[in-house]
């Protein structure tokens, strides 16, 4: 069953039940010819059937259950994307563990459910540039959430209804890891054109 | 009786499904940061330069690494670029796959002499104007960049150790990234854009060419080992 953790279910495993079942129905089909040709009694071709049935009817079982708990992933992080949904205002921003300025690039964030987000800088420098407003896609699986213009770095989102922490790391130049951390509250929602 | 046939129909396909994971490694163990610590090439294992020597790998579960390395860190007056990217999957728990960034080495010949081609421009000296190496330019003819994938057989994955193998042509784990290059092998390229890759492997002249050529129809085998670090 390790087969199946973290990955909910997949084409892969798909196939690879069909190859079983595939494998089990041929071997019930080579009884079947060995029982036929040394002449023995209808009456154990019937059992071998029941057999084949029953084996059928277990696999769809066993199929049932998986898809069931493979399910159950799904829904938890469809909503955390839900959550995600929404206008969000930086709070603060710490790298590793120290306060420090907020990210002017992303003093609000509005994440909108058709998977663009809108980065909105109020600085003066990009308010005198007209360049406030930098959209991107966005995307969320696991609790990592890739916005497109931050690639190759994810952030580590943690949401709950009101407030949204955003975490990602980087290396510096001298090989260590620089953990970022972005605090945002929700605010109303804005139009943006 | 019946009993028994029922137990026996639930529990072959179970077998089934579990007889072949002991063999598989999992996508979750392979996530986090990895410090390269040996590579072994046809078995004997490599020198590494100091540069090569803090290579470290992050691996993420949205199927994107990141690399470290220092290989061109003194470029740009020592402030090089030292992080690179790429993508990782793993492919029916027995392989691994890397993207990186490579270079394709195609370097002309001069149709009579069959000497390497070489760019060349005007360089002013005091009151003297000399032709001479257009270093910039020739490198850029002589090797394209673009991205490939290398598939790895994992030999062993836990919690603690990774280690991976590749058979590959000398000159295309040289020139691929594969992983920390050696410094000697490229050049800085000076007079690039701000903001553009200002590094290259270093330029083919008649000297190196069939040194390099050959490097790229040898095959080796090289297992890379790294252990995982904390942060």
């Amino acid at each position: 069953m390790v087969f199946l953790e973290g990955r909910g279910f997949s084409l892969p495993f798909f196939k690879f039940l069909s190859i079983k079942i595939i494998v089990i129905r041929t071997l019930y089909s080579f009884l079947k010819k060995i029982i036929q040709q040394l002449n023995l009694s209808s009456m154990k071709i019937t059992s071998i059937k029941i057999a084949h049935k029953s084996i059928v009817l277990a696999c769809a079982s066993l199929l049932f259950i998986f898809i069931g708990n493979a399910c159950e992933e799904d829904t938890s992080t469809n909503d955390k994307q839900t959550q995600l949904v929404g206008t969000w205002h930086q709070t603060s921003r710490t790298i590793d563990g120290v306060a420090t300025t907020k990210d002017s690039t992303r003093l609000a964030m509005q994440i909108n459910a058709n998977s663009i987000c809108i980065l909105c800088d109020s600085s003066y420098k990009a308010i005198s540039s007209k360049s406030i407003i930098t959209r991107s896609s966005w995307s969320f699986s696991g609790s990592l959430l890739n916005i497109s213009v931050d690639l190759p770095a994810s952030w580590n989102a943690t949401v709950s209804d009101n407030e949204l922490s955003l975490e990602r790391v980087d290396f510096n130049s001298n090989g260590t890891l620089a953990k970022t951390i972005l605090e945002f509250e929700r605010i109303t929602n804005i139009e943006i054109e | 009786m019946k009993t028994i046939h029922i137990l026996l129909i639930l529990l072959i396909p179970l077998a089934f499904l579990t007889s072949c994971q002991e063999d598989e490694f999992t996508e979750s163990s392979a996530l986090g940061l990895w410090k390269q610590v040996s590579v072994t090439e046809d078995g004997v294992e490599i020198t590494l330069a100091p540069e090569q020597e803090n290579y470290k790998m992050l691996i993420d579960a949205n199927g994107i690494v990141r690399y470290y390395h220092q290989a061109f860190m003194n470029y740009s007056n020592g402030d090089g670029p030292t992080s690179f990217y790429g993508t990782w999957s793993m492919l029916d728990g027995q392989w691994i796959n890397f993207t990186t960034d490579k270079w394709k080495f195609n370097p002309t010949l001069s149709s009579d002499s069959s000497k390497v081609t070489l760019k060349t421009k005007q360089y002013v000296i005091g009151n003297d104007t000399i032709i001479g190496i257009d270093t910039l330019n020739s490198v850029k003819s002589q090797w394209s960049k673009y991205h490939i994938q290398s598939r790895f057989t994992i030999l062993q994955l836990t919690d603690n150790v990774m280690e991976i193998r590749l058979k590959t042509f000398v000159g295309e784990k040289k020139y691929a990234f594969l992983f920390a290059p050696d410094p000697t092998d490229f050049i800085e390229l000076k007079g690039v854009a701000s903001g553009a890759v200002n590094y290259s492997p270093k330029l083919v002249t008649d000297d190196n060419n069939w040194i390099i050529r050959k490097e790229f129809q040898t095959l080796k085998t090289y297992v890379f080992k790294f252990e995982k670090e904390d942060y």
